[in-house]
């Protein structure tokens, strides 16, 4: 009884709060969550491949700048609305992870990672070195914000746009996790030979899991475009898809917490603590990136510990005892 | 062609040193410090300090370097890498937790440098006077050959100490069967731990090497060598000294042509993509044997 509580007031609570959030806070802060919503959007389909098919992207920066630019170009070149301008992004994106994942299906574990992460570093040379399209280090700007009848939005509606993108793609991932699909990939995660013995066609799911990733991240990616209406190679470093790995990684630690019917909530919630802690660092001025990289160390050292922690906090708000599921 | 061929070379030999010291890592735990690429900031930043600023001379400034990062790879191990391996967790949370020390360490190097020299550059000089030599259209100057030479002779020293000490050869033993290894008397906690000192140590040799190449110093000197070392030592096998020093000469020589013929923007995207495609041929290296998952 309490774990069903747990389960639908919690997320509901959150909801609540989330969407009244811009009315009590500045606009800087509003900027913040929107960041915060973005980052939960990218972490929570990057879980949702981990988790289904076992497929790690260190890379996810790439796919972001995908979306990013394809949004800024159609939108600059052609003057396409926000919708179609997001759709494409989040195609190009997906394309993109297809491509990648389709020749590397023979690499796993660490192979898998470096590779992924070396399309990053690609995606940003690319984008960098390819002036004609790109502008290259100088960006482009003047990218149009999203108008919906006829008026562009506000900080606010902005946020409110991101947080709606963010709990559609909630609701995606749990879909997708509970889905046939779903199921079939983690069959594939366990035991691929297994799995292709039953019929499964292994390279299809484990490339089709990636792209569902990319698809969210370049969707993420066009939103940023029309966000700060400009874009430029800087901020899709290797420091963005390693931050957005931690948050995912932080996100499934923290999953005991939570119902076993909300797998994603823990990425949605970490997200929106490693966003603010990376803003709540501000004081420390020019040693804060020093600070986030030992709580990652520490955070990647002491994860049984916080596991552990979770799960006892799991089952004291559950009220029994949690039987642990082989995830 | 031929002059892009000649710096390609001196290039390659100073990322077979860095590749050499993943590679040595990676033989040990199977896996990659991230880490790297700031220790080898931070060994030119010191040696600058030391050599120059204390007025010491290279040869000290080199010793001071090479121990402080040797220290600093221990540090790693003990902090990033150890850890993980103490509770058995898969050796890919590694890179994570090594990128994250990569951080600390690299921000720290970029604030105290900062903060001490008031200017991001600093001039290093090099401890000779450079002369030019010219064979027929090809322009190479001694610094070249120093650091080729320089290489070479560590190259070498390394491989005597694999192969002809007990020390080396309990190295190969815990690369190649650590639990063998444990049994028959080594102490292999002690040698991962000397093994981090070690490749640090290398770095460190390394980004001094580079920083009187180019004759300054800054503190993104790392950050690009770093990532080019990893990959040397991806293409040419994983966990050999031979397969890294092929793959930096490889990736030197690529980067170089790259540079001089398409453009000087394109050379580390020819880096990335030679990892990937490397990866998608033979995820082992040039020199790996068969992949074992």
């Amino acid at each position: 009884m309490r774990r069903w509580k747990l389960g639908i007031a919690l997320p509901l609570l959150l909801l609540i709060g989330s969407v009244v959030v811009p009315f009590s806070v500045s606009l800087y802060a509003t900027r913040v969550w929107t960041v915060a919503m973005m980052n939960a959007i990218l972490a929570m389909s990057l879980s949702m491949s981990i988790s289904i098919a076992g497929v790690v992207s260190m890379g996810q920066a790439g796919f972001y700048a995908i979306g990013a630019y394809t949004a800024a170009v159609l939108s600059t070149r052609l003057g396409m609305g926000a919708p179609w301008t997001l759709l494409f992004g989040g195609l190009l994106a997906a394309l993109a992870g297809i491509l990648l994942a389709a020749p590397s299906l023979r690499l796993r574990g660490m192979y898998f990672m470096l590779t992924t992460m070396a399309f990053g570093e690609v995606v940003r040379l690319v984008a960098l070195n390819w002036t004609g399209l790109t502008r290259g280090p100088m960006g482009i700007a003047g990218i149009q914000g999203i108008v919906i009848f006829g008026r562009p939005l506000s900080v606010r509606e902005y946020y409110w746009t991101a947080l709606l993108v963010a709990v559609m793609c909630y609701y995606f991932c749990e879909f997708i996790s509970r889905s046939d699909y779903g199921l079939a990939c983690k069959a594939m995660r366990d035991d691929d030979l297994a799995a292709s013995v039953l019929g499964m066609n292994v390279p299809i799911l484990r490339i089709s899991a990636a792209a569902l990733a990319c698809l969210w991240a370049g969707i993420v990616g066009a939103l940023y475009a029309h966000l700060y209406s400009f874009v430029s190679p800087t901020p899709f470093n290797a420091w963005l898809s390693l931050t957005i790995l931690v948050i995912s990684m932080l996100g499934s630690l923290l999953d005991p917490v939570f119902s076993r019917r909300a797998s994603y909530f823990g990425t949605f919630i970490s997200a929106i603590v490693l966003t603010w802690l990376l803003e709540g660092l501000r004081f420390l001025q020019e040693y804060r990136m020093a600070f986030y990289g030992l709580f990652m160390l520490l955070l990647v050292v002491f994860q049984p510990q916080v596991r552990a922690l979770a799960r006892s906090l799991g089952s004291y708000f559950s009220g029994k005892e949690r039987t642990s599921v082989a995830a | 062609m031929v002059q892009h061929i000649v710096n390609g070379l001196t290039l390659g030999s100073v990322y077979a040193l860095i590749a050499t010291g993943y590679s040595l890592v990676f033989s040990m735990v199977g896996m990659i410090n991230l880490a790297f690429g700031a220790v080898l900031t931070i060994g030119a930043l010191l040696a600058l300090q030391i050599a120059v600023e204390y007025g010491m001379g290279i040869g000290l400034g080199l010793l001071g370097a090479m121990l402080a990062c040797g220290l600093l790879g221990w540090l790693t191990d003990q902090s990033a890498v150890e850890p993980l391996r103490r509770q058995r967790l898969p050796m890919y949370f590694a890179l994570l937790s090594t990128f994250g020390l990569n951080m600390v360490l690299q921000n720290i190097a970029e604030n105290v440098s900062l903060r001490s020299w008031q200017a991001e550059f600093k001039p290093f000089p090099a401890p000779f006077d450079i002369t030019e030599i010219t064979i027929g259209s090809i322009r190479f100057s001694n610094l070249d050959l120093a650091v080729i030479g320089t290489v070479a002779v560590t190259m070498v020293a390394l491989h005597f100490y694999m192969t002809r000490t007990w020390g080396g050869r309990a190295v190969t033993m815990t690369a190649s069967d650590s639990e063998v290894a444990e049994v028959m008397g080594v102490n292999t906690r002690w040698v991962i731990a000397f093994i981090f000192f070690a490749s640090c140590a290398l770095a460190a040799l390394a980004g001094t090497m580079m920083g009187i190449y180019y004759g300054s110093v800054s503190s993104s000197l790392g950050s690009s060598p770093g990532m080019k070392g990893f990959i040397a030592s991806l293409i040419g096998g994983r966990g050999q000294i031979a397969g890294a020093v092929l793959g930096a000469l490889i990736l030197g020589l690529m980067e170089s042509l790259a540079a001089g013929l398409i453009g000087s923007g394109y050379r580390d995207l020819v880096a990335f993509l030679a990892l990937i495609a490397m990866f998608l041929v033979k995820p082992t290296g040039i020199l790996g044997g068969a992949q074992t998952r």
